[in-house]
């Protein structure tokens, strides 16, 4: 009982207010029905498929550990090998600087599209290209369809996820103006058009921005510091179309998605698309600056790229790799926590209030620079049950629970909670109760006595006044006598 | 061509500071020490483990048996076309040619190019692979080949709908299809046509990833791999699988020997 009080006293009113908005809100709640298990048992597939998951799983755990360990001198690696075949590699500490760099080298550039990246969503660097007056165009379809609503992605996998067929029908056909009616829906244009009619329209939209577009800039999936190259997985194309035909190519990528070598990199493509979504890799997966630019001063490389320029972000990542919560650093992105996540799966992504949602956003959100500062992030590690799924389906095994549950240290001891009376005095009393097993377990036993002296006759309670948030959805049962629970109590916490 | 001259970026303050960051071991908040014990403990339990764990061991023998497999269950389809439930097979070398024109033929008489003949996709670099097989003349017929590196606005043409391609290896671990590219003309083939054609030679079937990264550091001349898993396809309406969000909606595989 005790325990269970003292969760009232964790506010997190910013996810807490949207939250109970996302659940009372039928559209989406219908939107992440249908998106539901799918995920789930795409997952479970792959895996059940392949007789050693567990040491697949440990490898891919393996080369990431190895990653953050020997990060500072495999991104120097990096940088080195990419210079050396002409590839230009900027810096960036803050999303200030990142944007800064994006900008300059679209300078004099108008059409830029971009693939799925979370990092730019991270940067927020749409926005900053925009008011540069370029013309950006996300080519992810997901992405497409919440650039068009002008929100944030809900899912790092599947941005749109939040969205019914209908929101997008209707979205589509609003900025959609020239294609011709009679093709997108068969006869009557004011029927819901089918899925594939939507996916086609949004293809011969985004096509022709492909094909005229000045600059592409894509996300990274790894960065291998033994070829100096990048790695992109993408599932429809979107990410290969902009890095291939715009002669000027960016990947922006955060500086933890360093990689040592070949094999390292194959160990966890092995486990990245299995979480993700059930396939055995991505669609396309696609190294570029594999090789070198130029071989005895002559020109190998005729017109695919004129450049690739690498933008390695920071934004608080290095200042993780020394603290606490350096394991983090580890995650691959595959999105796993979020499908598997009972909060997540109930309020949608949009309730965390920033790009990284569900249990490595709780714990993200709060570390990376831009965020730290706001209490709202502060407020998200508090909003778990803590039930250890996430940490279950981890493929790179992060320990996605203990994090959340030292920044919920961290944020006591800075006082960055509220710290009324009412909570010093419940942690007083628990402090107390804690430190004395025997006072503990007597007061344990009285509080079973009065349970079941209120439960008289019918074996559950349906009203306690203090915690009314729980009696009024269910009842308390207290079927078994007070005599057996503490005789179970003092089993349980033996003198 | 002056951003092309490899120059060594100056001493750069940001990346400086970035690095020193990342240097730091010591002085760090509670936790700390359990978060530098376990990556240790667990490197010293991969140094036992020398031999990298595959996803399945597939012995030679039955490499292109799991390529199909694999490929199929990734919406590849193969020719020519299997009857019924059998599952497809290796063709012969001689058999390639008659395979693809009888395809092109079929489509050509379906009018997917309303009766006038088929515009294809070819890279001028394979012009010499494709001859070899005398796939050429064989569908000319249909056919009105293209050199992809002849295009010089892609946008004139933003679908074409056919394009023959010889992969230059593939991954039977994952069904994926490899082709190191060079050019932008190379690039487009594999993902601006609705039906991409890929002829695979039986030889060039590997294990495993690492195996084909391996491969991939033999061959000099290229600046992209790209690795095809089946079509381009989307799930981001609804959750609803469709096949054709950008790259191709058909992958056809001719694997032979």
């Amino acid at each position: 009982m005790p325990l269970l009080s003292l969760s009232f006293f964790s506010s997190s009113q910013g996810f807490r207010q949207k939250s109970v908005a996302a659940l009372a809100n039928p559209t989406l709640r219908a939107a992440l029905d249908k998106a539901g298990t799918g995920f789930l048992n795409a997952r479970k597939k792959a895996f059940d498929e392949i007789e050693n998951s567990s040491s697949i799983k440990a490898r891919a755990q393996q080369a990431r550990t190895r990653a953050i360990d020997n990060m500072a001198e495999l991104l120097l690696l990096f940088e080195r090998n990419a210079q050396a075949k002409g590839i230009h590699v900027h810096w960036a500490e803050t999303a200030e600087q990142a944007c800064a760099i994006i900008i300059d080298l679209c300078r004099g550039k108008k059409r830029i599209i971009k693939g799925k990246s979370m990092v730019s969503e991270e940067i927020n660097l749409n926005e900053a290209l925009l008011k540069n007056g370029a013309e950006v165009t996300e080519t992810d379809l997901g992405e497409y369809i919440i650039q068009l609503a002008n929100e944030t992605p809900s899912h790092i996998i599947a941005p749109a996820v939040h969205k019914t067929r209908a929101q997008i029908d209707a979205l589509f056909r609003y900025h959609h103006e020239n294609i011709e009616e009679a093709k997108v829906a068969d006869n009557n244009p004011k029927a819901q058009r089918t899925s594939v009619l939507l996916v086609e329209e949004a293809r011969q939209k985004i096509r022709d921005k492909f094909l005229r577009a000045e600059v592409g800039i894509t996300g990274a999936n790894m960065l291998i510091a033994a070829r100096g190259a990048g790695l992109l997985l993408t599932n429809e194309g979107n990410g290969d179309l902009s890095a291939i035909m715009p002669q000027r190519h960016i990947m922006l990528a955060g500086i933890e998605k360093i990689i040592a070598d070949d094999g390292d990199a194959a160990a966890v493509l092995r486990v990245l698309g299995r979480s993700a979504s059930g396939q055995s890799l991505g669609n396309y997966m696609s190294l570029y600056g594999a090789q070198p630019l130029q071989d005895n001063g002559k020109d190998l490389h005729k017109d695919l790229h004129k450049d690739l320029h690498f933008v390695l972000l920071d934004n608080g990542r290095s200042k993780m790799h020394s603290s606490a919560w350096r394991e983090m650093l580890r995650c691959i992105r595959c999105g796993a926590c979020l499908n598997h996540c009972p909060v997540y799966t109930s309020v949608g992504g949009h309730a965390y209030g920033w790009v990284y949602s569900g249990p490595m956003g709780k714990v993200l959100t709060p570390l990376l620079a831009e965020t730290s500062k706001q209490t709202s992030a502060q407020e998200l590690p508090h909003a778990s049950s803590f039930c250890g799924r996430c940490v279950e389906v981890c493929p790179v095994g992060i320990p996605l629970t203990s994090l959340m549950r030292k920044l919920r240290e961290r944020d006591f001891a800075k006082p960055l909670q509220p710290r009324g009376l009412k909570t010093r005095l419940a942690c007083a009393v628990m402090r107390l109760l804690f430190a004395h097993p025997r006072l503990y377990r007597f007061v344990i036993a009285c509080f079973l006595r009065v349970l079941k002296l209120l439960a008289r006759g019918r074996g559950h309670i349906s009203y306690l006044p203090t915690i009314t948030a729980w009696t009024d959805t269910r009842d308390l049962p207290i079927n078994r006598s007070a005599r057996s629970a503490i005789a179970s109590i003092r089993t349980s916490y033996p003198r | 061509m002056s951003s092309r001259v490899i120059t060594p970026q100056p001493r750069n303050a940001t990346r400086e500071r970035i690095i020193a960051n990342l240097k730091i071991k010591k002085g760090a908040a509670r936790g700390e020490k359990i978060a530098t014990i376990l990556p240790k403990f667990i490197e010293r339990k991969g140094k036992k483990q020398r031999k990298t764990p595959t996803t399945k061991f597939i012995a030679t023998k039955f490499m292109a048996t799991e390529f199909i497999t694999r490929a199929t269950k990734l919406s590849c389809k193969f020719l020519p076309a299997a009857k019924g439930t059998a599952t497809p097979s290796v063709i012969a070398k001689s058999s390639v040619a008659t395979t693809i024109a009888t395809y092109l033929k079929s489509c050509y008489e379906k009018g997917d190019n309303n009766g006038t003949a088929l515009p294809i996709l070819i890279d001028a670099e394979q012009r010499k692979t494709l001859t070899e097989l005398d796939i050429l003349k064989k569908i000319e017929p249909y056919c009105k080949l293209n050199e992809a590196q002849k295009i010089t606005d892609f946008a004139a043409t933003p679908f074409p709908p056919f394009s023959i391609q010889h992969a230059n290896y593939a991954i039977a671990e994952t069904g994926s299809l490899v082709f190191l590219q060079n050019t932008r003309a190379q690039a487009a083939l594999s993902f601006l046509p609705s039906k991409h054609i890929v002829l695979l030679n039986e030889k060039d079937l590997l294990a495993s990833l690492e195996q084909a990264f391996a491969r991939s550091s033999t061959s000099k001349t290229y600046w992209a791999i790209l690795t095809v898993s089946g079509p381009s396809r989307t799930a981001d309406i609804e959750q609803e699988l469709h096949m054709g969000a950008h790259g191709p909606k058909e992958l056809l595989v001719i694997l032979y020997r």
